[in-house]
């Protein structure tokens, strides 16, 4: 069963010289796929990630998660789609700097006034080494335990997919490789689907499968 | 009052799929209401989906089954393969039957490595064997892997150098990760030419202690990087080389199984690293 | 049916605010500001018009909604049964006091319940209510008339006529009370015992004496004639059988307000309010900006626009709950110290200040308006926050258009002023709120300016004193038209006095007043009249106003109309002894000057100037109604001191006003006006320097990385001091400019609606004030930037860059 899928997308920029961004990219994501996207710096493969999520919108095309086409909704619609099938992990972390490490785990399903499942989280918190930074705040961690708290809160609301946009790129490498290992082993531990940048071949040999995007199209790799 | 009476039927249902989510749902109330009606449909929508589910486990089940009589049917066989191979060869043989001999002794020992394999990999996979990761010293468990391997290094006259040091904990099934860890040295020592090098170093994360394999042989190529640990993937060179392209498959499930995972690094013609990251909580 | 997660957008926000501690307090300070001035300027107009209209019920005579004269006992029964009534209560009259010191105003006699009493504004301060047949009760205007000690137990002497008997006899003081000259009557208070004991034994002819007169209190004041119309056929009496009054001080209810007053109101208001929102919205619209980035994640994370805005609004309204109780707290002790000023304006005997609970609700309902009003735009913004956006957001680029500019000289000013217009809205609201201050200040002046003292003083004053009866210069009626004695004009004279008199003549035959009459002299005509006295003197000539009282108002006779008088007519007046003279119109004039005037004009009746001699010849003698007099300067402390004995101890019905009296008054009026403009644009100028302070800090801190890029490609800190230095009077300078300019234009039009309807209003405007201020204004506008950086310096330049 496919999780996400897209047809014809494009995100062009400007008039004239139109930029392309994305240039018609077709692209299908499996049920428990850990799927890389890997390209150099401009390629585009930011603003894919972006119109993946439904951040952005595409000048044409469409994309489905879960068999709904996302870009036919409203953007509050689309924000409370968002909260309950898209879990994000960015570079700069983008945690809620006044929330501490538990709370910033749960807000997407707090937003969603869910009560959230006790046991499942604690072992999100325990699989990603948080149990002793629950009460902690942002800026008491280090990159990495931030990332961390990001994946993690990614994986709380149990969403469709989490995309993550070169979650290391702000880290150095020791932590980075902690990061993506967490990512990866906690992925297969629940099971869950992720689409994850970067510019790194290393990191990218990590996924079951890897897409190379250049000048925003699809290049190399089982697009499938 | 009725906005209350809706928002307690709204809430209702959100318990019911919550508890179906969970597995736990079963029809509780049988009355004239819709809420019954609805309860009891999600309940058998519910059953027909996990008889499904459970046609599908018991395939599964029956093809391990099979990979598990197969093998272990084959055991007798193999081994009286074996023995008799033995007997001939202490027989008096010409050069030539000699050599005929041993092409049998040499592909009945590949064919009981594939069978060892195959029947770990399919214990591995139905959970037959459960791995059961607890804290231990790493040092320990490389010690015991590359110990293993001491012989074909020497044989082969390759530098085998392992780390060892203060006390690094990580969680790991000390039998089973020995032998993922030896499936990892092996297949260094084997790609290694002679005179090399294959040292095994230990590196501590905040999250994983990461153990990795170093060898000299001629690497793999970045294309190939990504297929290097599924089930009988061997690269294109190595046709002639002894093994089965079940270790590596074998070594990833094991420290995945532990909770860790294993990464490959190479540059094409420098040799290869492979990391294994053990976690530590 | 919605999820319910409004548990986590309230912890949000009280984390949102934990975390902007500066900007809270900033907040905080403007929203208590901003509900100190609304508290204050309710609580001063609510004081005014309760002033106003105490002053009306004690010319009234009472405070009760409304009156039942002359109705019987039974009647009172019956009334007193009715549903409608709220509070009742009743005098018994008697008569009134017939002692000769009291003749010269109405004292009423009678008998009167304790609430009935309070409200006629006659119950005791000091004692008791009479019980006991012997007792009395009066205000101590009664007892000075009388030359009874104000002490408990003094004896009190009291004739009155019932039925035709006399009577005359000694009461025990038991209670007495300020009186006050403004009520139409002073009571006397006795007891009940008393009072049906006469009446018992008396034959009432007239048909009120020994009648009660109820006071009664409705649920509220409205409509309080169609309330006793409908109250007195409730209670089964047909159309005229009961005669009743309806308390006209009420009578503001149930019409609008006047013009100009609104106009006032609306604008303070509007000033309030405006400074108000600028400061609220510039201090959320920046800590937004400054958190875009957050409520973009928040968006992201899937934190809906509805949800975020109510992020924004509920900071706000934490915040308001905080400022506004503490701005009303404060309001109430400034609204208490500059109450008392205005009624000085209204020359209102000063009323109690006190602000009543509607003015809190009004104050605070108003603030919370101005905080909703100022953040409604922020929590759009916040709320608008796009996703993308906000992962790669970084101050002020991407809004606004990137217009291309040609490249200019780097110059420290030429970056200070890129800098600061890089924001032009923030950049308007900072001037704005900075300029406010400055108009207010100058109109404030300005409006003290234009009371001119020359105006004052001559408007209600030609000499150095005038002496005249107290009823004349008050408002109190009946006048006194000839009070100035003999005596006092003789004492006067020998005393140095250069004395001037108007004589006052204002009877007719017809029953209907067709003419006020003047006698006057040379100093008076020369007042108001270009004519030679000896002319007007010389013959029956008169001098003749062409304003005349209609019952719309006063109008102007136009020049044309046919049955106006024309100089070369003759006017015909006649006198008590029905003798009839012509006199020829010699002058007209515009009007009468009312500083010569009795103070009050009948209906559709003309001015008539005519000389003093002119008068004693035709009316015959009398003493004058009012006496103007010069004194030699070096006299003129020993004659006031005279002047103020006499009318204080010999002859306490003469009252006089004098020209350093009325320099007194002017002064306290400009300072009036001064302390209350002054502390509004105190206010505003704090609220002003506050938003300009806020504005900065919030941009050097949000530009700290962009200073220390520019530090680090090779600009130094005393050039970027410099920049800084220019950024600050590139606020101070339009303000500045904003002020003199477009602000005078708004300043004028402040001072004419603020002071432009005093009749010593001379219209002048002074940019002089915010000219002075602007030295203050730019040392804080240069200082602030500077203060700020060098905070910022304190972290070196690599953490500074390293910031994301």
């Amino acid at each position: 069963m496919s999780v996400l899928q897209t047809s014809g997308l494009k995100k062009y920029y400007g008039t004239e010289p139109v930029v392309k961004a994305i240039d018609g990219v077709d692209f299908t994501v499996e049920s428990g796929e850990f799927v890389s996207i890997v390209g150099s710096s401009g390629s585009g493969k930011s603003t894919l990630l972006h119109l993946l999520g439904g951040l952005d919108r595409p000048t044409e095309g469409a994309a489905w998660i879960n068999g709904k086409a996302i870009f036919s909704m409203k953007d509050d619609e689309l924000t409370i789609f968002r909260r309950r099938n898209i879990g994000f992990v960015f570079q700069s972390y983008n945690l809620v700097p006044v929330l501490n490490v538990e709370e910033n785990i749960l807000l997407p399903i707090a937003l969603d006034g869910d009560k959230p499942d006790a046991a499942f989280i604690e072992r999100v918190v325990e699989t990603l080494g948080l149990s002793e930074k629950r009460t902690s705040m942002p800026n008491q961690l280090s990159g990495g335990q931030q990332q961390r708290v990001a994946i993690a809160r990614a994986l709380a609301s149990k969403p469709a997919i989490i995309l993550a946009d070169e979650p290391t790129g702000n880290l150095d490498s020791k932590s980075g490789m902690d990061v993506i290992g967490l990512l990866k082993v906690s992925g297969e531990k629940f099971g869950q689907t992720i689409v994850l940048i970067t510019h790194n071949p290393e990191i990218a040999q990590m996924a079951d499968r890897t897409v190379r995007i250049e000048d925003g199209k699809i290049v190399g790799g089982a697009a499938r | 009052m009725i906005f209350g009476r809706r928002r307690r039927l709204l809430a209702k249902l959100d318990a019911m799929l919550d508890e179906a989510l969970a597995g736990t749902f079963d029809a509780q109330n049988y009355d004239e209401s819709l809420l019954s009606k609805i309860e009891a449909k999600t309940a058998r929508f519910l059953d027909a989906s996990r008889l499904r589910r459970e046609q599908v486990e018991a395939d599964r089940e029956r093809v391990r089954a099979l990979i598990s009589d197969i093998s272990h049917q084959t055991k007798t066989p193999l081994a009286n393969v074996a023995l008799y191979t033995q007997l001939l060869t202490e027989q008096d043989l010409t050069d030539g039957q000699k050599a005929i001999a041993g092409q049998i002794a040499a592909g009945a020992e590949k064919l009981n490595f594939l069978i060892q394999s195959l029947v770990k990999a399919s214990r591995l996979e139905s959970g037959i064997l459960k791995i059961e990761p607890k804290p231990g010293n790493v040092y320990y468990l490389i010690e015991s892997a590359a110990n293993q391997c001491a012989a074909l290094a020497t044989a082969k006259n390759i530098a085998l150098t392992a780390a060892s040091g203060e006390p690094v904990t990580a969680l790991f099934d000390p039998r089973w990760c020995a032998e993922a860890l030896f499936n990892l040295i092996d297949n260094a020592v084997k790609y290694t030419p002679e005179s090399g090098k294959v040292d095994v170093t230990v590196t501590e994360y905040e999250m994983f202690v990461r153990v990795d394999v170093t060898d000299t042989g001629r690497g793999i190529r970045e294309e190939d990087l990504p297929k290097v640990f599924t089930r009988f993937w061997r690269a294109a060179e190595s046709a002639d080389s002894p093994g089965a392209g079940l270790g590596l498959y074998l070594a990833r499930e094991i420290i995945a199984a532990c909770g860790g995972y294993i990464k490959a690094g190479s540059e094409y013609g420098r040799g290869a690293v492979f990391s294994a990251f053990l976690s530590k909580v | 049916m919605n999820v319910s997660n409004r548990g986590i957008i309230r912890k949000l926000t009280a984390r949102f605010l934990k975390a902007a501690k500066t900007r809270n307090v900033i907040a905080v300070v403007a929203i208590t500001l901003t509900s100190v001035m609304f508290t204050s300027v309710f609580m001063i107009g609510g004081n005014m018009l309760a002033a106003i209209q105490d002053q009306t019920m004690r010319q009234v005579g009472t405070n009760a909604h409304g009156g039942l004269q002359y109705i019987t006992a039974e009647q009172y029964e019956n009334f007193s049964e009715s549903p409608q009534i709220k509070d009742m209560s009743y005098t018994v009259i008697l008569g009134v006091a017939e002692n000769d010191a009291l003749r010269k105003e109405l004292h009423g006699v009678g008998y009167a319940e304790d609430a009935a009493a309070q409200w006629n504004f006659a119950f005791p301060s000091v004692g008791k209510m009479p019980r006991a047949a012997n007792e009395i009760a009066c205000g101590t205007i009664t007892l000075d008339a009388l030359g009874v000690p104000h002490e408990i137990g003094a004896s009190v002497p009291l004739e009155f006529t019932v039925g035709g008997v006399k009577y005359a006899e000694t009461f025990t003081l038991c209670g007495y009370f300020a009186g006050d000259r403004a009520m139409p009557a002073q009571q006397i208070w006795l007891s009940r015992s008393y009072v049906d004991s006469v009446l018992s034994e008396s034959i009432v002819t007239d048909n009120f004496t020994g009648t009660i007169n109820a006071y009664v209190w409705f649920g509220n004041a409205f409509d309080i004639e169609g309330k006793m119309r409908g109250l007195i056929a409730e209670r089964g009496y047909s159309d005229g059988e009961i005669e009743y009054g309806v308390n006209w001080a009420y009578a503001a209810n149930d019409i609008s307000i006047d013009p100009t007053a609104a106009a006032i109101v609306a604008l303070v208001l509007t000033l309030i309010l405006l400074s108000g929102y600028l400061i609220i919205y510039s201090v959320f619209a920046i800590s937004v900006t400054a958190d875009i980035h957050f409520f973009g994640l928040l968006k992201t994370i899937g934190t809906t626009g509805k949800q975020i805005r109510r992020i924004v609004r509920g900071e706000a309204l934490v915040l308001s709950a905080i400022g506004i109780p503490v701005g009303l707290l404060c309001g109430y002790f400034s609204g208490a110290a500059l109450s008392a000023l205005p009624l000085v304006i209204l020359s209102v005997p000063g009323g109690d200040t006190n602000a009543s609970p509607p003015v809190f609700v009004f104050a605070a309902v108003f603030s919370l308006l101005t905080v909703f009003i100022g953040c409604r735009k922020p929590a759009r913004i916040a709320a608008q926050a796009v996703p993308v956006e906000a992962v790669k957001y970084s101050g002020a680029l991407g809004s606004g258009k990137h217009k291309t500019k040609k490249t200019r000289k780097i110059t420290p000013p030429a970056m200070a002023w890129a800098a600061v217009t890089r924001e032009n809205r923030k950049f308007g609201i900072t001037v704005l709120s900075l300029s406010l201050a400055l108009i207010l200040l100058n109109s404030a002046v300005s409006a003290t300016k234009s009371f001119d003292p020359d105006a004052y003083l001559s408007g209600l004053l030609i000499s150095d004193f005038a002496v005249a009866d107290y009823s004349i210069f008050g408002n109190n009626r009946p006048k006194n038209t000839s009070g100035v004695t003999s005596d006092f004009l003789k004492e006067a004279a020998a005393r140095g006095g250069e004395v001037s008199n108007i004589y006052y003549y204002d009877r007719d035959n017809s029953g209907e007043t067709r003419a006020q009459v003047y006698g006057i002299g040379k100093t008076e005509l020369a007042n108001f009249s270009d004519i030679d006295y000896n002319a007007l003197n010389a013959g029956n000539y008169a001098i003749v106003s062409k304003t005349v009282l209609h019952y719309d108002g006063a109008i102007q006779i136009s020049e044309d109309s046919v049955s106006v008088p024309r100089i070369g007519d003759t006017v015909t007046l006649t006198n008590d002894k029905g003798g009839s003279r012509e006199f020829e119109i010699i002058g007209l004039v515009d009007e009468y000057p009312h500083q010569l005037s009795v103070r009050f004009h009948f209906i559709n009746s003309l001015d008539i100037a005519i000389a003093d001699n002119a008068f004693i010849d035709f009316f015959g003698e009398q003493s004058p109604m009012q006496t103007n007099i010069n004194v030699d300067a070096e006299d003129m402390p020993a004659f006031e001191s005279w002047l103020a004995d006499y009318t204080e101890r010999r002859n306490a019905d003469l009252s006089y006003i004098s020209r350093n009296t009325l320099k007194d008054e002017f002064a306290g009026l400009t300072t009036m006006y001064l302390a209350l403009g002054g502390s509004m644009s105190f206010i505003l100028a704090l609220i002003g320097v506050l938003n300009f302070v806020n504005t900065v800090a919030a941009s050097v801190v949000a530009r700290r990385r962009e200073f220390a890029m520019l530090q680090s490609v090779g600009m130094t800190g005393r050039q970027l001091r410099q920049t800084l230095f220019f950024e600050g009077c590139c606020h101070a300078v339009p303000a500045l400019i904003f002020t003199l300019t477009a602000g005078t234009g708004l300043g004028i039009l402040i001072v004419r609606v603020i002071a432009g309807q005093a009749w010593f209003f001379k219209a002048s405007f002074t940019v002089l004030p915010s000219v002075i201020c602007a030295i203050p204004l730019f040392a804080i506008c240069a200082a602030a930037p500077l203060v700020c950086y060098r905070y910022l310096a304190r972290e070196s330049l690599i953490e500074r860059l390293r910031i994301e």
